[in-house]
């Protein structure tokens, strides 16, 4: 058996080490907030926050997840920065069918704790594992530039 | 089958459990692992065990833990930069902050990406295992560690604990010219088609180190050190003679595969041509000979050769010295004739904007500038607050000109910079953090003074600028915001600049009226913060203030006596250019472009401004009492309509609308929300000679690019060479040059430039002594100048037989 914290929330899992972590998330705790694209750790669609930092939930085993901390976009919600990663999507229209929205609002929060003033290059480079087949990102490139400048002292 | 998961805290534990269970499977950062789905009895995590998480760095090299995620060793200082630039092209974010670097080398993909420079630093790597109670090691090279395709030499119960890149490797690599190109179909998340990965180092001539390793065309990454040895030793000359030869030796060893990511034959192209690429330009040699050398100290002029080794001086020689059968290499340019000096260096211009949209800076090149200093007077491009842009750009307009091509965007001094790499200039660019825009950053545009936690926040953004490699702080104390500041305020901000070694350069309050207690202050600034002082284009404006250059130098006397550092550049014209802007009094600009353009609309306010015109205020630069209205010209606006006026003086101008100068004058930079750039006529030529001949100074351009420029902006250093040394024996040519180069790089502290001599960057001017001069005038001065032959930036030749060829290889130049 394993303990993690999942939301700011400890939990447990007992069950086959292997697993997807996309798969417990999703089945064991129904947080459908992440998304399979292409289970393979490319598209990004499964992105969730590991101790912080963007992962992908599909190519990670949930048992090694012992003592880490995980944290979805149901989690993720609550906080002050969403709100600003919110408006600023819906601002720059950034979100077209929404499949690969969570994703990339991981990616983002994870790009701004690190460099809360990131250029142009590095928010492409930021988001560069995540697909998006609608929008061509440009407007998530606006979008998560405009959440830097908006949020200024949150990250 | 439930698989039992192991999570040991130290490698002692892990090894344990891997001695009793060796099938058990062992689980790093995962990313094959999954994709692999692999499956068993036993699993041991190992990412958790700190033995496996360190890189230590020691006399005999790098010790890189295995379980070292990606993402970490970038961050790492110890980590030697080709391989940081490896890491930051694999995958993309969410990857590298999963993977490990020992999952790389134990997948054995022929595609590794680690694994080409893993093998050209000559790794090792560590195997661990328990004998007894004792943790054996077994230490591979990593070319024998993989033996093929997923195939590795490690035996059940070992684990990989560390990757080792031995101290000789790391020294002989770092010394030398490196290439990296990884070959995907895109950028991010691409398995590549190939990988490539070179060094090389000579000196004196001769190869000292050489190596290639490839990625994705064989089973394992492909390194021929015998093809290596065989050419390591030999002479540059031969070396370089015998390119066709090796490509055809690594042609012969490259069995490329076709796959679904590429073709053989394509692999095997990319391959030879990116060798081919990386051997003809690393240590491409350069002798320049038969030239005089004015080798930027200011000594008596020799004759002598030079040979430039990649981007450096390697030696200085006899004439004659570089030739024969060891040099054929090299290319070779005759200065016959000609002078030989140091790039020149800029220390006032305002390409800030203008190097973003047009990198080639030919205005600047031509005269055989190599290094700008940007970020003058205070204003400029960076830092740029989100909330300022629209205001800023148009108070910045009149001295650095407007585009809607760049993103404004950037708000940082580190992203600005970053933006002007991203251009690839033709000359080396540095920069000065522009106290106006660390103003606005921290208290907006408003004409107060600074609160307590406003100043602390100036001295924040001052050291942040300095952290990013600004050469120190600049203001333009005539120039909002600058104006509005007192002289506590630059105090401050000044002993965080002397803290890092940097300069205050500085537009000082006035250059007319007030220009002895204007230097006073600026003196006082550097005596009570330490700081070395900068007088930008200095100067005395208006015929009723020529009385007091005297006065002036006699305080640049004292001030050197007393052993304050005080340096100044000069531009040779008796006429400026600035913004149009600085006839109007310091209250109407108060707030910024919109609040001046409204002002210009207010009848009661227009009649206030003309008054203060007429009768001046104290302090206060007065352009139209001291240059006149007849002396004063537009050289730019922004809208079409208003392109009659470019070219008028204001009294023209006047006549040119049937209006009086003034009200024309205020029309226009009403419409124009104040980008308007003009020239003023205010000095004496005996003023120029006085100033140009003392110790403090060196040249600049003062080039403002937008519009019809001032004349300096293409000749200013043709033009002292021609004019005042060649025609007027102001100064000899070897004072000259010293005050366009050595005395430019020590104002400023620029390291390894201004000089000709070994070890020193190869930016190097040939030019004609006898015909060298600056051709454009007040009326056509886009004219580029005469007797500039031939230009090298860091031995990359920008100008040749006076044409630019289309290399860019400038650099932006960082304060370390």
């Amino acid at each position: 058996m394993i303990e993690f914290y999942l939301n700011q929330k400890k939990v447990q899992y007992d069950g086959e080490p292997t697993r997807r972590l996309l798969d417990v998330l999703r089945e064991d705790f129904g947080l459908t907030e992440v998304k399979e694209g292409c289970g393979e750790g490319e598209c990004g669609a499964c992105a969730v926050l590991i101790d912080g930092k963007t992962r992908q939930s599909c190519i990670t085993a949930i048992g090694s997840l012992e003592g880490l901390s995980v944290m979805t976009l149901e989690g993720y919600k609550h906080s002050e920065q969403y709100k600003v990663l919110d408006q600023s999507f819906a601002e720059a229209g950034a979100v077209q069918c929404g499949f690969c929205t969570p994703g990339m609002i991981m990616a983002a929060q994870s790009l701004l704790a690190e460099n809360p003033e990131p250029s142009d290059a590095e928010i492409r480079d930021g988001i560069s594992g995540n697909l998006c087949r609608c929008t061509g990102y440009n407007m998530i490139v606006d979008a998560i530039r405009m959440a830097s400048q908006k949020g200024k002292g949150l990250w | 089958m439930k698989t039992t998961a192991y999570y040991p805290k130290t490698l002692l534990e892990a090894l344990r459990i891997k001695k009793e269970h060796p099938e058990a499977l062992i689980y790093a950062g995962g990313t094959d692992f999954m994709l692999a789905k692999k499956q068993g009895e036993h699993l041991i995590f190992i990412k958790q065990i700190p033995e496996l998480q360190s890189v230590e760095k020691s006399e005999d090299g790098i010790s890189i833990g295995a379980a070292c995620v990606y993402h970490a060793l970038l961050d790492d200082p110890a980590i030697p930069e080709l391989l940081k630039r490896v890491i930051s092209e694999i995958a993309a974010p969410a990857i590298r902050n999963t993977a490990t670097i020992g999952g790389n080398i134990c997948n054995a993909s022929p595609a590794g990406d680690t694994l080409p420079i893993l093998y050209l630093l000559d790794a090792q790597v560590v195997l661990s295992a328990l004998n007894g109670e004792i943790v054996q090691k077994r230490i591979l090279p990593i070319k024998s560690f993989i033996q093929g395709i997923r195939k590795i030499d490690l035996s059940p119960e070992e684990l990989i604990t560390e990757i080792r890149l031995p101290e000789e490797a790391l020294k002989r690599v770092a010394a030398g010219e490196t290439a990296y190109r990884k070959v995907g179909a895109r950028k991010a998340q691409a398995i590549s088609k190939l990988l490539f990965c070179a060094s090389m180092t000579a000196k004196d001539g001769l190869v000292t180190d050489f190596r290639v390793a490839y990625g994705s065309v064989s089973a394992t990454a492909l390194r021929c050190e015998d093809i290596e040895r065989a050419y390591i030793g030999r002479p540059l000359a031969e070396f370089k003679n015998r390119i066709p030869e090796l490509l055809g030796a690594y042609d012969a060893r490259i069995h490329p595969i076709d796959d679904q990511r590429s073709t053989a034959e394509y692999r095997k192209q990319v391959c030879l041509n990116l060798l081919e690429d990386f051997l003809t330009t690393a240590y491409s040699r350069i002798v320049i000979s038969g030239g005089l050398l004015i080798d930027g100290s200011g000594g008596t002029p020799y004759a002598g050769d030079i040979l430039t080794e990649g981007n450096r001086i390697a030696q200085i020689g006899n004439p004659g010295a570089f030739s024969g059968e060891a040099y054929a290499d090299a290319i070779q340019i005759s200065a016959e004739g000609l002078a030989v000096s140091p790039g020149f260096i800029d220390t006032h211009s305002h390409s800030d904007l203008s190097v973003l949209t047009e990198p080639e800076v030919l205005p600047k090149l031509m005269q055989g500038i190599t290094t700008e200093v940007l970020g003058q007077d205070g204003i400029s491009m960076a830092p740029l607050p989100e909330t300022y842009i629209s205001d800023w750009r148009k108070n910045l307009a009149g001295l650095d000109g407007e585009s809607h091509q760049i993103n404004w965007h950037y708000e940082t001094t580190e992203n600005y910079l970053k933006m002007i790499e991203a251009a690839r200039p033709a000359v080396h660019e540095s920069y000065l953090l522009p106290h106006g825009n660390v103003r606005m950053a921290a208290m907006g545009l408003d004409d107060r003074l600074p609160t307590e936690s406003e100043l602390g926040a100036m001295c924040k953004i001052t050291e942040r600028g300095m952290k990013a490699g600004c050469l120190g702080l600049s203001s333009g104390l005539i120039y909002m915001p600058c104006a509005y500041s007192k002289t506590e305020e630059l105090i401050e901000l000044c002993k965080i600049v002397a803290a890092y070694d940097g300069v205050f350069v500085v537009h000082q309050r006035s250059e007319a009226d007030f220009i002895l207690p204007s230097m006073e202050e600026i003196l006082g600034i550097g005596r009570k913060s330490g700081v070395a002082i900068h007088f930008s284009h200095f100067k005395i404006c208006g015929k009723n203030n020529w009385k007091y250059l005297p006065k002036m130098l006699e305080m640049l006397d004292r001030a050197q006596k007393e052993g304050l550092r005080v340096s100044f550049d000069q531009y040779p014209y008796a006429a400026g250019s600035t913004m149009l802007g600085v006839i109007l009094p310091p209250w109407a600009h108060d707030g910024g472009t919109d609040a001046l353009v409204a002002r210009l609309k207010d009848p009661d306010a227009r009649e206030k401004m003309k008054a203060d015109i007429e009768t001046g205020i104290s302090g206060w630069d007065n352009f139209v009492d001291f240059a006149g209205l007849d002396g004063i010209f537009v050289t730019s606006v922004n809208s079409e309509k208003n392109q009659f006026a470019v070219g008028l003086s204001l009294t023209e101008l006047g006549e040119k609308t049937g209006k009086s100068p003034l009200d024309a004058a205020f029309d226009l930079l009403a419409e124009e929300e104040n980008a308007v750039g003009m020239v003023d006529f205010y000095g004496l030529e005996s003023h120029i000679t006085e100033i140009l001949k003392r110790p403090e100074m060196n040249a600049c351009t003062d080039g403002l690019l937008s519009g019809m420029p001032h004349p300096r902006v293409y000749g200013a250093f043709p033009r002292i060479l021609g004019r005042y040394v060649r025609e007027q024996k102001v100064l000899s040519a070897e004072e000259a040059i010293a005050k366009m180069t050595s005395k430019a790089a020590q104002a400023m502290r620029l390291e390894g430039r201004g000089l000709l001599k070994p070890g020193y960057y190869a930016d190097i001017v040939v030019w004609h002594p006898e015909t060298v001069s600056d051709k454009g005038t007040f009326d056509q001065p886009r004219q580029y100048p005469e007797g500039i032959v031939h230009v090298f930036v860091e031995g990359v030749q920008a100008i040749k037989d006076g044409s630019y060829t289309g290399n860019r290889n400038g650099r932006v130049i960082r304060k370390k």
